[in-house]
């Protein structure tokens, strides 16, 4: 058990990385459509050449293999609720390194998301 | 530079479609993953569970969907706060059995219906969250 918990959490710190290395290429790139800056086109050519993306993509991919791992050992309901401690990751993360405002709302609401998909995944019905 | 914007419809059904396909892709790979636990904890048997498992056309399919799902990410993550995302991007997990309780007629617990009035409340909250690009708060 101690080590599926470990084996999660290291699968969320890497994808937590991953995840802002993404938001941080995402912000960079020229792609907007409806303010007639950037194509599909365009945002295919340039999202490989963002190194943020190609690191972004290292970072999911150990997280995978951490969390295939994981897999192998337990149920997936169970994982699913040790899963739960992502969200709060990313809400520091995203605090911290993105300076996102993090409001009483956005708060909140990930609390309640969170607690919501931990009371499903117990309750056995995912 | 920060472009993003609040939730709208739009945004939420697509991290709604982004989600659905990761659930599916996570399903097929943990049908697909043969050999239960790993016989010991170094790189070694690490390696061999990964060659084990590489080959199984369950995980490759579930690998590929994960593929799709980047693009699709990538550019939900042009228009809204990583923090508004992650959160909303976790719905389907509630959503969908709420939808299999509704269709399928399946049998649901107290503790399951608290958890999906748990989500659906926190996605209404969340929808009333400020996005940082209109809030004033310069970004790093």
């Amino acid at each position: 058990m101690i080590q599926t918990i470990l084996c999660v959490l290291m699968a969320e710190i890497w994808n937590t990385s991953g995840q802002l290395l993404f938001k941080k290429s995402a912000d960079a790139l020229l792609f907007a459509p409806e303010e007639g800056r950037g194509t599909y086109g365009i945002f295919f050519k340039e999202v490989f050449r963002q190194p943020g993306i190609l690191l972004g993509l290292f970072c999911h991919a150990v997280g995978l293999i951490f969390w295939l791992v994981a897999l192998s050992q337990a149920a997936l309901s169970v994982v699913f609720v040790l899963g739960s401690m992502q969200y709060i990751l990313i809400l520091i993360a995203a605090r911290i390194f993105l300076g996102e405002k993090i409001d009483s709302m956005r708060f909140l609401g990930t609390l309640f998301i969170a607690t919501g998909i931990a009371l499903v995944a117990l309750s056995g019905l995912s | 530079m920060n472009k993003a914007g609040g939730v709208t419809l739009r945004i939420f059904l697509a991290i709604f479609l982004n989600d659905a396909i990761d659930a599916l892709a996570q399903v097929l790979m943990k049908k697909g993953i043969v050999g239960e636990v790993m016989a010991s904890w170094n790189f070694h048997s690490l390696f061999s569970f990964v060659m084990q498992n590489a080959a199984s056309p369950a995980v490759i399919a579930g690998v590929i969907l994960y593929a799709l799902n980047f693009f699709i990410w990538i550019v939900i993550l042009t228009k809204i706060d990583l923090s508004l995302a992650v959160p909303l991007g976790s719905t389907t997990y509630a959503l969908i059995p709420f939808s299999a309780v509704i269709f399928l007629h399946e049998k649901i617990s107290m503790m399951g219906i608290t958890g999906i009035l748990c989500v659906i409340i926190g996605i209404l909250i969340l929808s009333k969250s400020k996005p940082t690009a209109l809030s004033g708060v310069p970004t790093p």
